[in-house]
């Protein structure tokens, strides 16, 4: 199932500090006019594909700053334009929910949502608005926006982003992301920090592998009473499953799968290709989704993939549940391009040997 | 059954005392707590036992001697004190009160009498006091560690204190790394020979007679035998088993003259089955380089059909401890 | 809100303006126990009756005129074995449940005795003054006792209860806990708790809100307390225990000492039950 990464506004009413999304640019929103143009493209590309089903993860940005009318308003075209295959479209949402509101939760059950996906960060001045980064006014916003969530049973789950002030206290941290939220549903995400790194958060792949390293044992001696852990859950799954539920990241066959819709209407790979500006495939005014789900600059991707098994990652032990990792973690343009296994290779290999292997007893095989 | 300890200290100090090992090795403050109470009544329990023996050291010295009986007795356990009938007349008071109405199907005493001529007048005083009070309940005990000891004392006390008619009759061992007196192996049949010589009271005042464990069968002739068999009502046994006493820090051992071999903690165990499991392959592993008392042990036909296990096996630990440590290291140590 | 139980005093004219609710009566006349069973179930239902008594339980005169009727008995300590032995027959006929004050130290192990006799009993918590390692011994009784015994709270609530997924307040068992329990006082003015009633801190002066107290926001605020220990990194939301305990001992300042390992304890004594549950199935026979 195509996922489409939708970000129709790169507005933020957060601060913080490992992302410059909002420092970097002037953020755009997109308009009703080429939201409507949007939605008319999926719908003509989903008559055409009616076997498939689309996702489309509306993102930003903060997405609650469009406002309850834009969401209306996107309903309304949704409605309208894709009468008959809006149920071969689902949606998904990330918010920070500090400005959820009951109206949101209406529109989002209409649109099938039932589940939001979001981010918390215990350590102060990390997450917030302002310059001083006031995560005690976010909390406060947040914790507002969960209480809706529940009073309407909606779901949710949440990334957590590893940074420098999180390193000495990795079991901390871990009992408080699962007493948040009892029924599992995070990630730890190491920071990725794209520019300088003002606010001194910046880790090493070494740090992180450390960090998550701790808290791997205790997770795995009470899975269940810490059911939904990434990234340890996900390992373990791929395990079982021999790679079938790899994420984009991990799974050597995002070349068909990912899109990026901006604000402007330019498209790309992916939210992260388009941050780095590589592998775009032009303006959705200017191209069908079919023309660009089917942008022969995807087949590099695939190719990636073959190429990296008989090179960088020749008689690699880790292959079935890597796969080289994200092709755009791995993009440097001064050298190969795409066709080098990522800088985060190194870390899951140091954790799998220094953590994984020894704990749970399990060994990989070439 | 198991023994357990309500204290870890005694007021005599009997010459053949077999717990005297033990009660060396513990200090004289130690007292069985509440906790500790409910947790062996809980572990017996859990092995299907419903029987308690309470002892010591003296177990009436423990402050909450009659609460910890009638603890027991709600929980529906049989309970039997083994005691010097020792006590203060305040603390012999509160017994009678509550415990002499109680159904002796339920709880019992064993008296540990020694001769009245070879003890102290108080000491004499007291027990007779005691026996006077509580003796519907009691049955008397006394240990052989001489030859030439004397029984009349007893049938005078059954009779003239109402006494259970039964009589237990134990018989003092050596405790190994430990002085204490006891009948040698040379002088068992002239125990034996003694102990026949009060058939006739047996017989006369109806009571009968119940051999501890460690006697040998063989030091019996076959008359007397049949002379026994007749006084213990049928119920002879010539054994030698775990009797698992528990002390009041929970540490577990096999009997008072073995109180130091392979000495664990209750906690070890998951049930009584297990505790008599483990103590009787300890106890075998000695019988394996040594039968019994005598040289005819090894061959003998009632070791191996089990009527006699060749008296107690304090004797052959006590013969090791003598040794170079060859036998002792594979028994003693795990 | 017919879900919510109400605990207040003994008062006809208060009790008169409720229909079909569950009532817990806080009282400490025991005479009275037997008149407030029948003027409750009239037109209520009588959840429990509340007695603190200011004393030992074996003074308490129990009578077996109280059979079928639900009470808590709280009392200082336990008191003479002897003189409650002669009671005890009482009690087994009983719907009663004895609390002992955990400020007592020897509560901790008459708790085991009353419990092993099959006298269903717990611990209350007066004051914050705990001996963490007689209450840990306690739980390893009610958790891992050998045989059957009675149950001891509020460790028997927390293993019952225990779910992967869930909080549990076992302030339940106190009828504190107001998700389930409001506090009533003779004037009709409404409470989230018995201390809140008594420092007269109420979220409604006016019964008549009863019925919708679930929407008033102070309410909902007062249910969601929980998440003020999730502004910061602070000892109780990092707590590999806090489903079970839920920062009830956040004032204890050394607390990798004292509650922490208790409810690491206690949760894998829950966690235990939970799994052991599942294993073993109730069996269901068919009934004739």
């Amino acid at each position: 199932m195509p996922t489409i990464i939708f970000k129709p506004t790169e507005s933020c009413n957060s601060n913080c500090a490992y992302c410059d999304v909002v420092a970097r640019k002037a953020p755009k929103t997109m308009s009703l006019e080429l939201l409507e143009t949007t939605f008319i493209k999926i719908n003509e590309y989903l008559l055409e594909n009616n076997k498939e089903k689309l996702t489309l993860i509306w993102h930003g940005g903060e997405p609650l700053l469009l406002g309850i009318d834009y969401f209306k308003t996107a309903l309304r075209f949704i409605n309208e334009h894709c009468k008959e295959t809006k149920h071969l479209l689902e949606h998904a949402i990330q918010s920070n929910l500090t400005l959820m509101k009951q109206e949101f939760i209406d529109i989002f059950r209409e649109m099938g949502i039932t589940h939001i996906g979001t981010s918390f960060e215990p350590i102060a001045n990390i997450r917030g608005p302002g310059k001083e980064i006031n995560s005690k006014v976010y909390n406060k916003k947040f914790f507002e926006g969960i209480n809706i969530l529940k009073d309407n049973d909606f779901g949710w789950g949440f990334i957590y982003v590893v940074t420098k002030k999180a390193l000495s206290r990795p079991l901390d941290i871990f009992y408080f992301l699962s007493n948040l939220k009892l029924s599992g549903g995070f990630m730890m995400n190491p920071v990725l920090i794209y520019g300088k790194d003002e606010n001194d958060i910046s880790i090493t792949p070494k740090e992180y592998v450390d960090f998550i390293g701790e808290i791997f044992p205790v997770w795995l001696k009470n899975k269940k009473r810490y059911p939904d852990v990434d990234p340890f859950k996900t390992i373990m799954k791929n395990i079982e499953e021999e790679g079938e539920s790899l994420g984009c990241v991990d799974s050597g066959n995002c070349a068909y799968g990912h899109l990026y819709i901006g604000p402007s209407g330019e498209t790309s790979q992916c939210g992260r290709s388009e941050d780095w500006g590589i592998i775009n495939y032009g303006n959705i005014n200017d191209r069908s989704l079919k023309e660009i789900f089917e942008d022969p600059r995807r087949e590099e991707l695939l190719i990636r993939t073959n190429y990296l098994l008989e090179n960088d990652c020749a008689g690699c032990r880790f292959w079935k549940i890597c796969h080289g990792g994200c092709p755009l973690d791995a993009y440097s343009p001064e050298k190969e391009g795409l066709m080098r296994k990522t800088a985060w290779c190194d870390v899951r290999k140091l954790f799998m040997e220094k953590y994984f292997e020894p704990i749970t007893g399990i060994k990989f095989n070439k | 059954m198991a023994n357990l300890l309500l204290t870890e200290t005694c007021v005599r100090s009997c010459p053949y005392c077999f717990a005297k090992k033990h009660m060396a090795d513990s200090a004289s403050d130690n007292i069985l707590s509440w906790e500790n109470l409910i947790y062996v009544a809980d572990f017996l329990e859990s092995s299907g036992d419903k029987h308690i023996a309470l002892l010591g050291g003296e177990p009436s010295l423990h402050p909450n001697f009659i609460e910890f009986i009638i603890y027991l007795l709600e929980r529906n356990f049989h309970v039997n004190i083994f005691t010097s009938g020792i006590m203060s007349e305040e603390k012999l008071m509160e017994s009678t009160k509550v415990l002499s109405g109680i159904n002796p199907e339920r709880l019992s005493f064993v008296c540990n009498l020694n001769n009245p001529k070879t003890s102290n007048f108080s000491e004499v005083e007291s027990v007779k006091r005691f026996l006077k009070a509580l003796g519907h309940l009691t049955s008397p005990g006394f240990n052989i560690y001489k030859p030439d000891f004397d029984l009349d004392f007893i049938f005078q006390y059954i009779n003239q204190f109402g006494l259970k008619k039964h009589l237990r009759l134990g018989l003092a061992h050596p405790i190994p790394g430990k002085k204490n007196k006891y009948v040698a192996i040379d002088e068992m049949q002239k125990m034996a020979n003694r102990l026949l010589e009060f058939n006739e009271h047996f017989a006369r005042f109806h009571v009968t007679c119940g051999l501890d464990c460690g006697f040998p069968m063989c030091v019996f002739t076959n008359e007397q035998l049949g002379s026994l068999y007749k006084i213990s009502s049928g119920h002879l046994k010539f054994g030698c088993g775990p009797a698992v006493d528990i002390g009041t820090d929970m540490s577990i051992w096999c009997c008072f003259p073995l109180s130091d071999f392979h000495k664990k903690t209750i906690f070890d165990f998951d049930n009584m089955h297990e505790v008599v499991q483990f103590y009787e392959e300890k106890q075998r592993l000695v019988r394996g380089e040594v039968s019994g008392l005598f040289e005819e042990c090894d061959n003998c036909i009632h070791a191996n059909d089990r009527l006699c296990s060749g008296g107690c096996v304090a004797h052959q630990l006590s013969w090791f401890k003598d040794e170079a440590m060859v036998r002792m290291e594979g028994i003693y140590y795990e | 809100m017919n879900d919510i139980r109400l605990v207040c005093n003994f008062n006809i004219d208060l009790i008169n303006n409720f229909q079909g609710k569950a009532i817990v009566i806080k009282t400490n006349n025991i005479d009275e126990i037997q008149h407030i069973n029948h003027v409750v179930n009239k037109e209520n239902k009588l959840h429990c009756i509340v007695v603190n008594h200011n004393g030992a339980l074996s003074t308490l005169p129990v009578t077996d005129n109280w059979e079928g009727i639900p009470i808590h008995i709280f009392a200082t300590r336990f008191g003479n074995f002897m003189q409650f032995i002669e009671q005890k027959h009482i009690y087994h006929k009983l719907s009663i449940r004895v609390f002992l004050s955990a400020e007592i130290e020897t509560n901790y192990r008459d708790l085991q005795i009353l419990s092993s006799f099959g006298i269903d009993c717990g611990l209350y918590f007066p004051n914050k003054s705990i001996n963490w390692e007689k209450l840990n011994d306690l739980m390893y009784y009610s958790a891992y006792g050998k045989v059957q015994h009675a149950s001891i709270e509020p460790f028997d609530f927390v293993i019952k209860k225990f779910e992967y997924n869930t909080p549990i307040d076992f302030s339940n068992v106190y009828f504190e806990n107001p998700h389930q329990y409001l506090h009533i006082s003779d004037e009709g003015k409404v409470a989230l708790s018995g201390l809140d009633l008594h420092n007269c801190k109420f979220i409604t002066e006016n019964i008549n809100d009863l019925e919708n107290i679930h929407q008033s926001s102070e309410y909902k605020n007062v249910l969601n307390n929980w998440q003020n220990f999730f502004t910061k990194l602070e000892d109780c939301s990092c707590c590999p225990s806090w489903r079970i305990c839920l920062g009830k001992f956040n004032h204890i300042s050394d607390k990798t000492n004292t509650c922490q390992p208790f409810f690491n304890d206690l949760m894998d004594a829950a966690e235990l039950f939970h799994e052991n549950k599942s294993k073993f199935k109730t069996r269901e026979l068919c009934q004739p």
